[in-house]
């Protein structure tokens, strides 16, 4: 009698039963014998145990399967994300640096402090651009500029530096200096002409 | 009125105890897993990794842990029946 009912359960009901979940759930003989009493004696307390013992089961497979992926993944992209801090910031000089096909190191590339041209024009101030000039009226038109704009005017065209670089001598800024220095041009200009 | 609806939220987002324990006893099963994992970074970096995975763990099972649409017995066998009907 038992046994013909479950058949005849398992027959009608047989593709929800054949989920690989539901599968693994009814192998615990527990959880069996519960199926067994709901089916057959049709009870009410049985079925709703069945749900909630299910309820459990399925939630805990559920984690157990995100957590598994969310091991394998997190530890894959972690190391990939330290491989990227570490060639962005690496800790030895004498290393081959990334995509260098030459054969240099991290150091050879690295930009000297001595060689800073701002730090050299500081201690060499022998450039004065008034001791070149030969042209006179030239000479009298430069001797008419403020301080700031012949310094300036000495820096781009005697030291050939940039703006940029003018900029971070005086502690200014870029837009600042090249105002001072069109200024300066204009300046130059005129005297030029009234000398002449 | 609202008093009462921030109480109520307090206590949903409060750590529930019983929680808490199933997410370490998760983490505890998982160990062997995440020891196993370890090999895919630098020895440096190794213990960096376990500490946060089990931190990545824990915010994300949490809510699971938390959430009731997980279908009944029945409600499952039912839906399956359907499904391929």
């Amino acid at each position: 009698m038992e046994e013909m009912l479950m058949k005849e359960f398992f027959r009608e009901n047989s593709r929800g039963l054949n989920e690989p979940i539901i599968k693994d759930f009814l192998k615990t003989d527990e959880n069996y014998q519960i199926l067994v009493k709901a089916v057959v004696y049709k009870s009410l307390t049985h079925k709703k145990l069945l749900d909630e013992r299910f309820q459990v089961f399925f939630k805990k497979a559920r984690i157990i399967k995100y957590v598994n992926s969310l091991i394998r993944f997190y530890s894959i992209d972690f190391d990939k994300r330290i491989r990227r801090v570490n060639s962005r910031y690496p800790l030895v000089l004498n290393a081959k640096p990334n995509g260098a096909t030459e054969d240099i190191t991290l150091i050879d590339i690295l930009p000297s402090d001595e060689a800073d041209p701002v730090k050299t024009l500081l201690e060499n101030e022998g450039n004065r651009l008034k001791d070149v000039i030969e042209n006179q009226h030239l000479h009298q038109a430069i001797n008419k500029l403020s301080k700031k704009q012949l310094r300036i005017i000495e820096l781009i065209y005697v030291n050939g530096l940039t703006n940029k670089e003018v900029a971070k001598y005086f502690d200014d800024s870029p837009q600042n200096i090249s105002k001072t220095h069109k200024q300066a041009l204009i300046n130059l200009r005129k005297n030029v002409k009234i000398f002449n | 009125m609202s008093l009462l609806k921030v109480k109520q939220d307090n206590q949903d987002t409060l750590p529930n105890r019983n929680n808490h324990d199933e997410v370490i006893e998760i983490i505890n099963n998982f160990q062997g897993k995440i020891n196993k994992v370890l090999n895919n970074t630098h020895s440096n970096d190794r213990n960096d990794l376990e500490q946060e995975i089990k931190i990545k763990i824990c915010e994300k099972v949490e809510p699971l842990l938390k959430e009731n649409n997980t279908p009944g017995f029945w409600e499952f066998i039912g839906r399956k029946n359907n499904d391929s009907l």
